[in-house]
């Protein structure tokens, strides 16, 4: 596997450069409002670092691998995935077998993820629904009906 | 005749009934008399006499006057009458000096003018409510003095009786002489020149009986005076009380003390030793008897070398002349020791003793001391708050301003910075107030502001500004407008001041544009300047404001490059404005070409080029700023401004130089798998730099977030393909 494959991105640098304007804002503001062990973790560098060269080379995992589970912690620490979802989220997109997504998951929350745990429950209690997680990549259609015209307010 | 006459003399009353013609026919025997011999004797004799009757006299007259009251209970009413009038002068006084005091104390006379020179009101103030009462009762104290001495005095003329009867009897010559005749007649019949010996004997006599008439006249007259003295004393003791308020007449309260008592005391002293010599005399006739039974079994004589008789009752006369006649002085001097003993007591007792050391009362004269004393000396620094009132008197600020005025005006060398200094020091002393009364509550935040608005020359606006500045309520156009204001009474030690207490608040309410222009314009004070170029220096907010030509003019201030302040400033600066430091280095270099080529050179040696190699102004910028990015923490470098430095395409291509994913090292031909190539040092170096990278830019987009611009930087760092 070339050594080149490795991107090092910590959960918050992951998809940065695809977010500009108004998703960049919306984005950091997001952040700003977590538990700050969470916060922390998002620009932890040791996160990178884990899934670069513990994961990475422990399961063989491609630098799209890498990166989508990368995404997948970000998603996880931003509530956006819940911790009872990350083992099917993360068996689902990263295409590995259960087994390999709970060995993973295990390894996260005991490794870099553990401080964050405590926080990671309060915060599932509070978005119980399981939402989809954002991708940078592929956005969400506009429902163009969703705008509200304020000029309109008084009809 | 005579002897008779003498022994009348010394025995009054009774004592006369013994027989002194046999007394002069024993003491002669039947021997002729010699004419010469016999008209001196009998000359003698008459002064002897004489001095007898003298002595006599005085005795009584002693005896008298020592019975005498000095102040009748009844009063002598010349003196109460005069003692009224100086009562009445005193209590005049004790106003003048109320007014005089409040203007000493108003114009500070007592540090200005010889008169006043050592007054201290405060002091004086309490011996002059001690004066003020006193004054009314200074004859009732006097008497109390006097009938308190007047208590041993009685128990000692009682104890006496009658003193010229017993001195009279005591002193008895012709047993003197009988004595003498008894033990030591075999001496002068011997001599068998009677006649001499009877002379010898009155000579004696006219001695011994002249010192005791010296010591009883003295004594006598010294009864006599104290009467007017102590009278004269009393009429005058309303005035003493006042002359103790002040210090230059504070001497004459403590010599009148010392003469009243002294005058006082004398007659109990001296009637101590009369009783003293009284009572050795009543002893003479057991001495005598003693004497003469060891006279009888023992020879004494004066061929055996043992005392005879004659020189017992010599030697006993004499011991008790001496104890009269040193009574006298001892009873002077020992009265007078004893005033000034009392005195210096007294003088203790009274004022500051008296109330420090009462209770409750104590505390409060002690606590009201202490108010009064920094009253004073406030006052005396900064004379009448009121700013009509200050014109008149501004205590020693003011005097010392204008002091510093004229100095300036005639080019003193040094005047304008002791100016400085008061104003400095005036307005000090009022922040101190200010600040002390603010922390305890007693002044808030609004009259604060309220004691600000004025004129910032005036020591006490300034003050208050001062303190506004230190809570970081002093408003941006207050602080310009202050700084400004000491600039143009140039008074930049104020200013400098004022800057040093912003900077405690960290210029909180003031623009970082405010801190630049005044640091930049030469109109403010230089120390001003230079303090707020120091914060300037580590303040990325208001360094961002600096220009390259101010950034030149501000090394200049302060010394230049290699100046300690010069050369702190721009090593602190650089931190936050590299691209100053660059323009800098360029500037130099443009003027030196030397400096130029060797900066060249460098470069290529570190890029390993050739050395004709072209190096443009943009490659050593940019080396310049890889430089800095190497040297800084990554957090200072997402703090740079976007404006002259992000946005510049040498600072652009430094951040893709030092912060890009550089590519994997190629593997060599014979390593055959990747696992084996990772183990290699070419391989973990190239590893070790990569990850950093990855770090940096990592922590560099961080950091960003939290600036200025965050989003144009990010911009550059996605154009620079440091974030994908």
């Amino acid at each position: 596997m070339p050594i080149t494959s490795r991107n090092y991105f910590t959960p918050y640098m992951v998809d940065l450069g695809k977010m500009t304007g108004l998703a960049l804002d919306s984005f950091d503001k997001r952040i700003s409002v977590l538990p700050k062990a969470i916060q922390d973790s998002i620009y932890d560098f040791s996160i990178a670092e884990f899934i670069e060269d513990v994961l990475g080379e422990r399961f063989e995992l491609t630098a799209d691998q890498k990166i989508e589970l990368t995404r997948i912690v970000r998603d996880i620490l931003m509530g956006d995935i819940l911790l009872s979802d990350a083992l099917r989220v993360m068996s689902q997109k990263l295409t590995v077998p259960v087994d390999v997504a709970r060995e993973i998951c295990n390894g996260l929350l005991s490794g870099p993820l553990a401080p964050t745990i405590e926080d990671l429950k309060t915060l599932n209690k509070r978005q119980p629904q399981t939402s989809p997680p954002p991708t940078a990549t592929s956005p969400g259609p506009i429902n163009p009906n969703n705008i509200v015209d304020l000029r309109d307010q008084n009809k | 005749m005579v002897v008779f006459a003498l022994s009348a003399l010394l025995y009054p009353g009774s004592a006369a009934a013994a027989n002194p013609i046999s007394w002069v026919m024993d003491a002669v025997g039947s021997a002729a008399l010699d004419a010469t011999k016999g008209a001196i004797l009998s000359s003698l004799y008459t002064f002897l006499q004489l001095i007898g009757r003298m002595l006599s006299f005085f005795i009584g007259l002693m005896h008298s006057v020592a019975t005498i009251a000095v102040y009748p209970k009844t009063g002598v009413p010349v003196v109460e009458e005069m003692w009224k009038i100086f009562r009445d002068m005193a209590n005049m006084i004790f106003i003048l000096a109320l007014i005089v005091m409040a203007f000493s104390t108003i114009f500070d006379l007592g540090s200005r003018f010889g008169a006043f020179k050592g007054t201290d009101w405060k002091s004086m103030l309490a011996k002059l409510l001690i004066a003020a009462v006193l004054i009314n009762f200074s004859m009732t104290l006097g008497v109390v003095v006097i009938d308190i001495v007047q208590v041993p005095t009685n128990m000692l003329l009682t104890s006496m009786g009658d003193i010229s009867g017993r001195l009279g009897g005591g002193l008895n010559v012709q047993g003197m002489l009988a004595y003498s005749g008894t033990g030591g007649s075999a001496t002068i019949t011997e001599t068998a020149d009677v006649t001499t010996a009877a002379i010898v004997s009155v000579v004696f006599m006219i001695i011994l009986l002249g010192s005791f008439f010296m010591s009883i006249l003295t004594a006598t007259l010294f009864m006599i005076m104290r009467i007017p003295i102590i009278w004269m004393l009393l009429m005058f003791s309303p005035l003493i009380w006042i002359a103790n308020i002040f210090p230059s007449t504070r001497k004459s309260f403590s010599e009148w003390w010392t003469k009243f008592l002294g005058w006082v005391l004398f007659l109990p002293y001296y009637l101590f030793f009369v009783y003293l010599a009284l009572f050795v005399l009543s002893k003479q006739d057991s001495i005598w008897t003693s004497a003469l039974q060891k006279a009888q079994t023992a020879d004494y004589g004066l061929n055996t070398g043992n005392p005879g008789i004659t020189v017992q009752v010599v030697f006993f006369y004499i011991i008790v002349n001496t104890i009269l006649v040193g009574g006298t002085k001892l009873a002077m001097s020992s009265a007078q020791a004893s005033a000034t003993g009392v005195n210096k007591t007294l003088g203790k007792l009274t004022g500051d003793m008296l109330l420090s050391n009462t209770p409750w009362l104590g505390g409060y004269y002690k606590g009201g001391k202490t108010a009064i004393e920094a009253r004073k000396k406030q006052f005396q620094q900064q004379g009448f708050q009121n700013k009509y009132l200050n014109k008149v008197y501004g205590g020693e600020a003011a005097d010392k301003d204008r002091q510093a005025k004229m100095g300036q005006l005639f080019g003193v060398r040094g005047a304008d910075l002791a100016r400085q200094k008061v104003f400095t020091e005036s307005a000090g002393k009022e922040f101190d107030l200010i600040k002390n009364d603010f922390d305890i509550g007693k002044i808030d935040i609004a009259k604060v502001k309220a004691g600000a608005s004025g004129d910032a020359a005036d020591p006490k606006v300034f003050a208050y500004r001062k303190m506004l500045a230190k809570l970081g309520e002093l408003g941006d156009t207050q602080f310009e407008e202050t700084i400004k204001a000491m600039s143009t009474v140039n008074n930049p030690y104020a200013a400098q001041d004022l800057i040093k207490t912003a900077q405690e608040s960290e210029f909180a309410g003031i623009k970082a544009k405010t801190i630049h222009a005044l640091a930049v314009n030469n109109d403010v004070a230089r120390p001003a300047r230079k303090e707020l170029l120091k914060h300037m220096q580590g303040n990325a907010k208001v360094a961002k404001e600096l220009t390259a030509a101010e950034y030149e003019e501000a090394i200049k201030m302060l010394g230049g490059d290699k100046s300690f302040e010069g050369s702190k400033f721009a090593k602190e600066l650089g931190k936050f404005r590299p691209d100053l430091t660059y323009a800098r280095q360029q500037t130099i270099r443009t003027a030196d070409p030397a400096k130029m080529a060797e900066a060249m050179k460098d470069y290529r040696t570190k890029k390993g080029l050739a050395p004709t190699a072209p190096v443009t102004p943009a490659d050593l910028e940019q080396d310049h700023y890889e430089a800095y990015i190497d040297k800084t923490e990554i957090k200072s470098v997402a703090e740079l401004a976007y404006d002259g430095i992000w946005s510049e395409p040498s600072f652009q291509e430094a951040l893709k130089e030092k912060l890009e994913a550089i590519p994997e090292p190629r593997k060599p031909a014979s390593i055959r798998t990747d696992k084996e190539f990772q183990k290699t040092q070419v391989w973990q170096d190239w590893n070790s730099e990569y990850r950093q990278r990855a770090r940096e830019r990592n922590a560099l987009v961080k950091n960003i977030k939290n600036t200025p611009e965050s989003a144009q930087k990010l911009t550059v760092l996605r154009t620079a393909g440091l974030i994908t």
